[in-house]
């Protein structure tokens, strides 16, 4: 018992030292403690104040929590404006409040968008999330999968053996969907291009997957573009953004950096996981600003680019059910990717229909910040319900969204969205089908099995004897 | 009378200018030397430093990212700052009426209008916007349940300040220039005159409480936004 009561002390003083640091801190947490005007407006462009209003989901509130401590205690005048409200004392059960209401923001950042001093309630919650986790108080699954990630280099925890395996697996699959010969080259030495998808897409979302395979090899067939993998950094994913534990964040994207060099490629191309993209673009070693000897860029402005020079074809009527196309926060909001994807949809099919709203101004899908990976109550005390449920909550925006849209399919990029969709679907029964951009590259690219090296006669009138091989492609519009 | 004109009239301004100044500026200079990380947002987020001056400036004089999705709200807001803007402005002729003189080469006669039109005008619609501002905070469930003591002060203090400014304009025979001689005789500290009219010394007295408040709670969003919409319109 008197252990129970010094321990609670211990960390009730740790937050508020933590808290009290936020003066010596980042300039865009200090500004964020003294410009909120308490307006209103976020607790109406955010999807969870929006699906379920309670004081504790508007996000000026639950930044209040760690703002209204700074002000007891970061400035001498905590005394006065605690008598006027806008500064409070901290509370018994701080840690246990923290933990839920700072896991109850996807850190998508659309109340950054409309705010009128550009307040981005994000960087709050991850500044709540990081005292959180530096008490060894992360939600069970968020301090797991860093365990994991640490231990073996991917937050699923495949060895290297399992990786080979699937790829090859994977490989094989490719042939017998769509009879076109791939490789997955890995710890290819000199190849122009690193690969890093989200290592989830391996295993839960395979025909993403593919469809990059298929598109690789079509860029080789193209202009002799080569690609490899890497064994030691093949998943892009990083929960340190998640848990603000900035080392991890580091220490993981670290291992992409060292891939790069390693192998001299030209390039390091994420693939579809949004985050992994605004670490690797923007926060981590392997961000651009670093000046490094390569260049960092992903999937979709890659195809993007050879979309432009020609390098596919495609057969539009083989997708002929709409499809819809869902920004993920960290592409969109954070990273500036979301015509990229589109002109490719559009390449592949005359069928995209657009949610409203949409890009920059999208509704998260609710499981954005690390969210979609739980489903328990992950040890979270005060969390009524577990994860799961939250989860289905704070997706309403987007079911409604993608409902009025129309669509059968629902292109994520963004193995987080992925999942959330998904259950989301199915929970409020919608009977659309979710996947990537690339599930549908595979799908509708059209090709020439001319065999790997030489210069593909994709776009180009068939020449007699390559007609055979042309039949032999499957019809794949049933797929979807 | 004449204890309140001491305090009011010369020693507060004094502490009012050094509690100002200081206050602001230590709070800057925090800002200032802190660390800056990258949290750029698309699609304003840019690489340019012009551009991104011209997407902030677009936005602290028009506040054009709520604008489209709360007009109300942001109509409201926007005229109550025009108007206060205004007010500031206006308030430079109780030091001196030089600039309209000199500079545009007005009489006093059409300088007086002026004031009594133009000031006239904003100070109604400052009053307006304010207690909308309030009503709008009292009225929204959630708006007022994130709201606490100090956004509702901060509010009724701006409404004395107007009201008893709006008061001095439209209610008394006020003699701005007996003002103007009191500002001279504080700014070369010779001799100072206050004001015996007891309206002016509320006025005066809830101004600069206002002041001294300013660098300490919402009213630092004025040099705040230029710090803080640059983090978001600015990329690497
Ligand atoms: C660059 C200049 C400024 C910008 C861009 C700006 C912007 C804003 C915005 C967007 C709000 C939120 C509106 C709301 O509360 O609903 C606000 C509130 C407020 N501003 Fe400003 N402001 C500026 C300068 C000033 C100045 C000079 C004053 C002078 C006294 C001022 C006083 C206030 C007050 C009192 C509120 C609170 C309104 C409320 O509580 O509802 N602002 N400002
Ligand atoms: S929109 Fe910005 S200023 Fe308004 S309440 Fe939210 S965080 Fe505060
Ligand atoms: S970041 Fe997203 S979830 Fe978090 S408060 Fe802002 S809008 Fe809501």
């Amino acid at each position: 018992m008197n252990r129970e009561v010094r321990d609670r002390e211990k960390s009730l003083r740790a937050i508020v030292d933590q808290v009290k640091a936020i003066r010596n801190g980042p300039r865009v947490l200090q500004l964020y403690m003294d410009l909120c005007q308490k307006c209103g407006i976020c607790a109406e462009q955010c999807h969870v104040s929006r699906a379920f209003p309670e004081r504790r989901t508007n996000p000026a509130v639950r930044s209040d929590l760690i703002r209204k401590l700074f002000k007891r205690h970061g400035s001498a005048l905590g005394p006065l404006l605690k008598a006027v409200g806008s500064a409070r004392d901290i509370d018994p059960e701080e840690l246990e409040t923290w933990q839920r209401d700072f896991y109850e923001c996807s850190g998508c950042r659309r109340c950054a968008r409309f705010c009128p001093f550009g307040i981005d309630n994000s960087v709050i919650t991850r500044k709540g999330r990081a005292v959180v986790h530096t008490l060894g108080a992360s939600p069970y699954m968020m301090s797991e999968t860093q365990r994991t990630s640490d231990e073996t280099g991917n937050d699923e925890g495949q060895t290297y053996a399992s990786f080979v395996d699937a790829c090859s697996f994977l490989e094989e699959e490719v042939k017998d969907e769509i009879g076109m010969e791939v490789s997955i080259p890995i710890d290819q030495k000199g190849a122009d291009i690193l690969f890093i998808p989200a290592s989830a897409d391996l295993i839960s979302f395979p025909e993403t997957y593919m469809g990059v395979a298929v598109f690789f090899r079509l860029l080789k067939d193209f202009d002799g573009t080569t690609w490899t993998m890497s064994s030691k950094a093949f998943d892009g994913a990083n929960f340190g953004l998640f848990t603000g534990d900035d080392a991890h964040m580091k220490r993981k994207n670290q291992l992409a950096y060292d891939a790069c060099i390693e192998l001299g490629v030209k390039k390091l191309v994420i693939g579809e996981c949004g985050h992994a993209y605004r670490i690797a673009k923007r926060l981590g070693p392997t961000a651009s600003r670093n000046k490094n000897p390569f260049e960092t860029t992903n999937i979709f402005c890659l195809a993007d680019e050879y979309l432009a020079k020609g390098a596919f074809k495609f057969d539009k009527s083989r997708i002929t059910e709409k499809v819809t196309y869902h920004d993920p926060c960290n592409f969109a909001r954070s990273t500036g990717i979301y015509e990229e994807p589109r002109r490719l949809l559009r390449a592949f099919t005359d069928t995209l229909v657009e949610m409203t709203p949409n890009r920059t101004e999208n509704w998260c899908c609710g499981g954005g910040g690390g969210l979609a990976v739980m489903d328990s109550q992950e040890q979270v005390t005060k969390l009524n319900g577990t994860f799961h449920d939250y989860r289905m909550k704070a997706g309403k925006m987007k079911v409604e969204q993608i409902r009025a849209s129309g669509a059968a399919y629902c292109a994520a990029p963004c193995a987080n969205c992925k999942r959330q969709i998904m259950q989301l679907m199915e929970h409020y029964e919608t009977g659309v089908k979710v996947g990537g951009v690339f599930d549908l590259f595979m799908k509708a690219v059209v090709w020439n099995d001319a065999g790997t090296g030489t210069r593909a006669t994709t776009g180009q009138p068939q020449p007699a004897g390559k007609a055979a091989a042309a039949t032999q492609q499957k019809e794949l519009s049933d797929g979807l | 009378m004449y204890g309140l004109q001491l305090l009011v009239g010369k020693i507060l301004p004094f502490v009012t200018i050094v509690v100002l100044v200081a206050g602001v500026t230590q709070r800057i200079r925090r800002w200032h030397k802190a660390a800056v990380t990258n949290i750029a947002l698309f699609p304003s987020a840019t690489t340019d430093k012009r551009d991104m001056w011209r997407e902030v400036l677009g936005e602290i004089v028009l506040f054009s990212s709520f604008r489209r999705e709360h007009r109300q709200l942001w109509a409201y807001t926007w005229f109550f700052h025009l108007a206060l803007l205004f007010i500031i402005v206006g308030h430079t002729r109780l030091i001196t009426d030089w600039p309209l003189r000199v500079l545009f080469g007005m009489s006093p006669q059409s300088v007086d209008s002026l004031s009594a039109w133009g000031g006239g005008i904003v100070g109604v619609v400052a009053l307006a916007t304010c207690a909308l501002l309030l009503f709008r905070r009292l009225t929204l469930p959630r708006v007022r349940e994130a709201s606490s003591g100090e956004d509702y002060l901060v509010m009724l203090l701006l409404l004395a300040i107007l009201i008893t400014g709006n008061m001095l304009r439209f209610g008394s025979h006020f003699d701005v220039t007996r003002v103007q001689a009191y500002f001279a005789s504080l700014f070369t500290f010779t001799a100072i005159q206050v004001p015996s009219d007891s309206l002016f010394l509320a006025h005066f007295l809830l101004v600069q409480v206002l002041l001294i408040y300013l660098p300490f709670g919402k009213f630092l969003h004025i040099p705040g936004i230029f710090y803080s919409k640059p983090l978001l319109a600015k990329d690497y």
